[in-house]
């Protein structure tokens, strides 16, 4: 092995392993936690809520384990990251989105189950920090 | 068992919108099969989106996703694109999908 050719081998190397960081970040606060603490680790204690940022989700879900929720960071700059917290499940954080291009729009629709009443909060990373928004869902039939 | 995959991507208002849903059961590891012994957790965990190539977006669903997710997003674009989707799950199983913008 050649001089130019190790270089580009550790250069690879270190690719790898940043390209893996993101996944042993995540691991810390995907699992069962407290909501608030998992808004802390992803937040680092440090948020605001805004009213840019627009969470929907019903005020009223007949059926926990499908209960439709929207994000909707559009009217925010610099959007690299969203969150779902489902305070009163076991495992709080729903889903992280990376927003990896210019050309994605920074919203996104999907369904979460609840176990029972809950608030919501919808977190997004956004350049100059982390900016919060919160719902309230009430759930008639529990699905967690 | 294969798991299918159903997406429709559609120019709306100058952008492209990605209906996008996966038959999978989404287990939490907590529900009990009607024997009574646990159902083994299994979810989706990684999701990717891309265009034409080019990486859009990463979701990281957790187990608390509803069975059969349905997602919907939007991206900038043209009619004829292609739109490329692949999920991991926990259990290391994984399946992709390409779509080209109607």
């Amino acid at each position: 092995m050649n001089r130019r050719s190790a270089i580009k081998a550790l250069i690879g190397g270190a690719m790898a392993l940043s390209s893996m960081a993101p996944f042993n970040v995540l691991a810390n606060f995907m699992g069962k936690l407290k909501a608030d603490d998992a808004i802390n680790k992803i937040t680092g204690g440090k948020h605001s809520e805004s009213s840019s940022l627009k969470l929907k989700s019903p005020k009223l879900a007949e059926n926990g384990t499908q209960v439709p929720v929207t994000v909707d960071a559009t009217a925010l700059k610099g959007v690299k990251s969203l969150f779902l917290v489902v305070h009163e499940n076991i495992k709080p954080v729903a889903m992280r989105i990376d927003f990896e291009s210019d050309d994605a729009t920074t919203f996104a629709s999907f369904r979460v189950k609840m176990g029972k009443p809950t608030k919501v909060t919808a977190i997004a990373q956004t350049s100059a920090g982390f900016v919060t928004a919160s719902s309230f869902t009430k759930v008639t039939k529990g699905g967690c | 068992m294969a798991k299918k995959i159903k997406v429709r991507a559609k120019m709306k208002k100058g952008l492209i919108e990605i209906k996008y849903k996966v038959v999978h059961p989404m287990e939490t590891g907590r529900r009990k099969d009607k024997a009574g012994t646990l159902v083994a957790e299994d979810y989706i965990n990684y999701i990717k989106v891309s265009k034409n190539g080019k990486d859009m977006m990463t979701l990281v669903p957790n187990s608390t996703i509803s069975a059969d997710p349905y997602f919907f997003f939007k991206m900038k674009g043209v009619k004829g694109d292609t739109i490329s989707l692949s999920w991991v799950s926990n259990t290391g199983e994984k399946n992709s999908a390409d779509t080209k913008v109607k």
